[in-house]
């Protein structure tokens, strides 16, 4: 067994490389300790991770708190998991400790006429698109799971989602965080201004480091102004390969589509993709003339769509599908080139077959013009496995944990051969 | 290497004493030309060997004097390394060697409709590696953002002299985003010798509009209310009158009135049919802020016209004044007009010429501040404004640098706008790469923070 498939193993949580040795910390110990440190609020609700129940779960209230607290679970040896709203296949390797950002969910600041917000990494996206929305402003991002993460959590896991090649994921539209590292620092990176060269981009490295560098306390983002129209064409068809030309010959096209996916057998998780085992998503957003002359230019391309989703059911179909995404497991992505996306998807439609009524193949989706490849649901992986990160980099990895992490107590720390 | 490899010679290295900011002068010990990536790995290694520091330098644009040689460096110029690799126009990528002149790559992509977003003002002559180096922006990154966006895979010869490929965060390995930190990190953690980056299909249509106002308020007026609409431009760009008069004094004139106190472009590009409809009502919103005179285009010669101005500005500026000195500075957008009047406040006050020229869609302000060198006195007021203006934008929210890096000059400002744990953390990041400080010495952190300094914090 590889280690990505020993990763997206349900119930993984056996002993991986550093755990060996470990004593697992007593947990009444730890939430006395903890509730001493930052008082009773900051004690939540024991959580389940892995095989392990009853994990002892802090809920700092402020990004010192936060420090502090990681400060002490370095001296005292705990293993910490940071974690938002649990959606996100992360390490699940032994914990002594998790810790939520939930109580830190407040706007911290939004300046409509500047485009840009900071709150609270322990904010949902769903709740902070409703303050958006009285604004008429929006975080273009959708990333699996949907609204219901956390802002922490979309930037500490950082995969681009749906509208990425439109409007950036969330590296490109981050503007700033405040982490609180393993060193008990409170490091407050980047700031609220849209341009920003000063010093080493650690908001960069922050984002996408998926708890392995402290827990992320605050972001802020630039926004942008909410589409007048929202729409969503669908066309449909039984044989994958044959959707991909077509959908290619989409993604040639000139226009900024919020999205364009190929989705395969997503069998009754999406009703609207109903029609064929096969499906291209194509959503346009802007003026109302600007998504009529994208609409009139696919329609000539792809002729008339089985279905045309308008407004709120166009954003809430967006929402359902990277919901539904995020609900899957296993999942597993990998990045190809969009002109590879064919042979690809021939390989998975041959692995799927008559013979396979109950799809254990799972489902894919991908990404025309990026690549970006998913396969959900998947028993068998049917992939090939994917190369190791070589010795150089590998090197610079352990390097750059140990600036934030020097005893080894966040997660992940076992991939690049730690310590 | 070659004779042709290495320049040593103190007439020609001359050349690379300085960058675009030309007060500052430190000649190289020597000047190294590789030819290909595996050349600049064996010469890093050689130099890592011998103990020697060094720098990477491309067109030497930079504004901050980010490829100084510093300490005695010898640079590592990639001026031979100007080849496109590969031109994936299907995939809409590009692999590029690190001396490609940013506009040359849009260039070769012109003919299959894709071009590279970012457009640094000096995009006819800077390179990709030198972007790379400072996370380069320009006019259209409002819409479209800056280097780091369309950088997606990087190789980098390492300080120590081996050469690495870096890619973005990948949830399935569990790697890091080490082409987000590597890009905008100065050349101070390796020296790029591969690029990849994505292209972008050129829109469907553009349409540019040039707004006159009377007053420099009433243009960021004009620039909040188009906001405010929820129109995205994908540029807005603001000159004001000291520059407009540079321009017109010049053979770069555009016909610009002289008495024009601001002059506001605003680009939209996208779906053709979309245009018309965004520029009306942009042009709708600065005649009721005030515009004396709005002026259109939608065909490529009468928008080449329109940008004459905005793109020649750095240019005429040379007529008016022997030296200038490019100030960078991002405040929220909302703080454009205020900071704008306690910046011609400083100017006044230290009897100084000042020159706006900025991205005001961005808030990312560039006051020109205008001198002669052979005029000690001058050059002090200079330095002293400069600090305000530094000062000011802070207070208002900002921070020191939108574009130009931090580099040699704005070392001293950095402890202003980044905390101390923040500065120690990133001393630690470049020890990672540098543990000697060999790579690009002396710039970006203050010297307490590099590492090789006696006083730096404990590295990694």
């Amino acid at each position: 067994m590889d280690e990505r498939e020993r990763e997206m193993a349900p119930g993984d949580g056996e002993a991986v490389g550093r755990e060996e040795g470990h004593v697992q910390a007593d947990a009444h110990r730890v939430r006395d300790e903890v509730a001493s440190l930052l008082g009773q609020a900051a004690l939540g609700n024991p959580a389940t991770t892995g095989r392990q129940s009853h994990v002892p779960m802090a809920e700092p209230g402020s990004p010192d708190e936060a420090a502090a607290l990681l400060r002490r679970a370095a001296e005292a040896g705990w293993r910490v998991l940071p974690m938002g709203a649990g959606l996100a296949p992360m390490d699940k390797g032994p914990a002594d400790l998790l810790v939520s950002p939930r109580r830190m969910a407040d706007v911290v600041q939004y300046e409509p006429a500047d485009l840009t917000v900071e709150v609270g990494a322990g904010m949902l996206l769903e709740a902070l698109d409703g303050e958006l929305a009285r604004h008429r402003q929006w975080l273009p991002i959708l990333p699996p799971g949907g609204g219901a993460v956390t802002l922490g959590g979309l930037v500490a896991v950082g995969l681009p989602g749906a509208l990425a090649m439109a409007y950036g994921g969330p590296r490109d539209q981050l503007l700033g965080l405040t982490m609180a590292d393993a060193r008990g620092r409170v490091l407050t990176l980047g700031g609220r201004v849209v341009k920003n060269v000063a010093g080493f981009d650690l908001v960069r490295l922050a984002c996408g480091s998926r708890g392995t560098l402290g827990l992320i306390c605050r972001v802020s983002f630039r926004l942008h102004p909410r589409p007048a129209v929202d729409r969503t064409l669908i066309w449909t068809g039984s044989t994958g390969p044959e959707l991909v030309r077509l959908g290619r010959r989409l993604a040639e096209l000139p226009f900024p589509f919020a999205t364009l996916e190929i989705h395969g057998r997503r069998f009754g998780a999406l009703p609207e993709l109903d029609g064929g085992d096969w499906a291209i998503t194509l959503r346009a957003v802007g003026s109302d003339a600007a998504v009529q002359g994208m609409v009139d230019a696919a329609v000539e391309v792809a002729g008339i769509p089985e279905r045309s989703l308008d407004g709120p059911a166009s954003e809430r179909f967006g929402l359902a599908a990277a919901r539904d995404e995020g609900a899957a497991r296993p999942q597993h992505r990998r990045r190809v080139r969009p002109t590879e996306l064919e042979s690809v998807l021939h390989g998975v439609a041959m692995a799927a077959g008559p013979g396979d009524p109950e799809g254990a193949s799972g489902s894919v989706v991908a990404d025309l013009r990026s690549g970006m490849f998913r396969r959900l649901r998947a028993r068998d992986q049917g992939l090939p496995p994917l190369s190791s990160m070589p010795g150089g980099v590998r090197k610079v990895h352990g390097g750059l944990r140990r600036v934030f992490d020097p005893r080894g107590i966040l997660p992940g720390s076992w991939r690049d051969g730690w310590p | 290497m070659g004779p042709r490899g290495v320049l040593s010679d103190p007439q020609r290295l001359l050349v690379y004493e300085s960058d675009g900011l030309t007060q500052y002068r430190f000649p190289p010990a020597a000047v190294v030309l590789p030819g290909s990536a595996r050349e600049v790995r064996d010469v890093v290694r050689t130099l890592h060997g011998a103990g020697i520091p060094f720098v990477a330098r491309g067109a030497g644009t930079g504004l901050s004097g980010g490829a100084l040689a510093l300490d005695g460096a010898v640079v590592v110029a990639t001026t031979r390394l100007n080849r496109i690799l590969e031109l994936d126009v299907a995939n809409r990528r590009a692999r590029v060697q690190p001396g490609v002149i940013n506009a040359q790559l849009t260039k070769a992509a012109a003919p299959h409709g894709l071009y590279y977003a970012p457009d640094p003002s000096s995009q006819s002559a800077c390179t990709l590696g030198g972007n790379v180096a400072e996370n380069s922006g320009g006019p259209h990154c409002l819409k479209y953002g800056v280097t780091n966006r369309y950088v997606t895979a990087l190789t980098v010869v390492l300080p120590h002299g081996e050469m690495v490929e870096l890619s973005t965060a990948d949830p399935e390995l569990g790697t890091l985003d080490l082409v987000g930190l590597f890009v905008g990190s100065e050349g101070c953690f390796g020296i790029v010798v591969e690029i990849e980056v994505e292209l972008l299909p050129k829109p469907e249509g553009v349409r540019t509009l040039l707004a006159l106002f009377d007053s420099l308020e009433e243009a960021g007026t004009a620039v909040s209310t188009i906001i405010g609409k929820g129109l995205l431009p994908a540029a807005l760009e603001i000159m004001d009158r000291a520059t407009i008069e540079a321009v017109e004094d010049s053979v770069f004139a555009a016909g610009i009135p002289r008495d024009t106190e601001a002059a506001l472009v605003v680009e939209f590009d996208g779906v053709e049919g979309g245009l018309d409809a965004e520029m009306s009502e942009a042009r709708s919103v600065c005649l009721e802020c005030g515009a004396r005179e709005v002026r259109t285009a939608s065909t490529a010669a009468d928008r080449d016209a329109l940008w004459k101005g905005r793109k020649k500005a750095f240019g005429a500026m040379g007529r008016i004044a022997p030296d200038l000195l490019v100030q960078d500075a991002t405040v929220p957008r909302s703080r454009l007009p205020e900071v704008l009047a306690r910046i011609g406040e400083i100017g006044r006050r230290y009897g100084l010429r000042v020159a706006n020229v900025f991205h005001a869609g961005d808030g990312n302000l560039h006051p020109n501040l205008l001198f002669d060198r052979n005029d000690p006195d001058e050059l002090a007021r200079v330095e002293k404004a400069s600090r305000e203006i530094m000062a000011v934008c802070i207070a208002a929210g900002g921070t020191i640098t939108g574009e130009h890096g931090v580099g040699l000059d704005k070392r001293p400002y950095l402890p202003m706008v980044v905390p101390h744990p923040v500065l120690e953390a990133m001393g630690q990041v470049k020890a990672v790469f540098d543990p000697t400080g060999r790579c690009n010495p002396g710039k970006v952190l203050p010297d307490q923070y590099l590492p090789g300094n006696p006083s730096a914090p404990v590295g990694a």
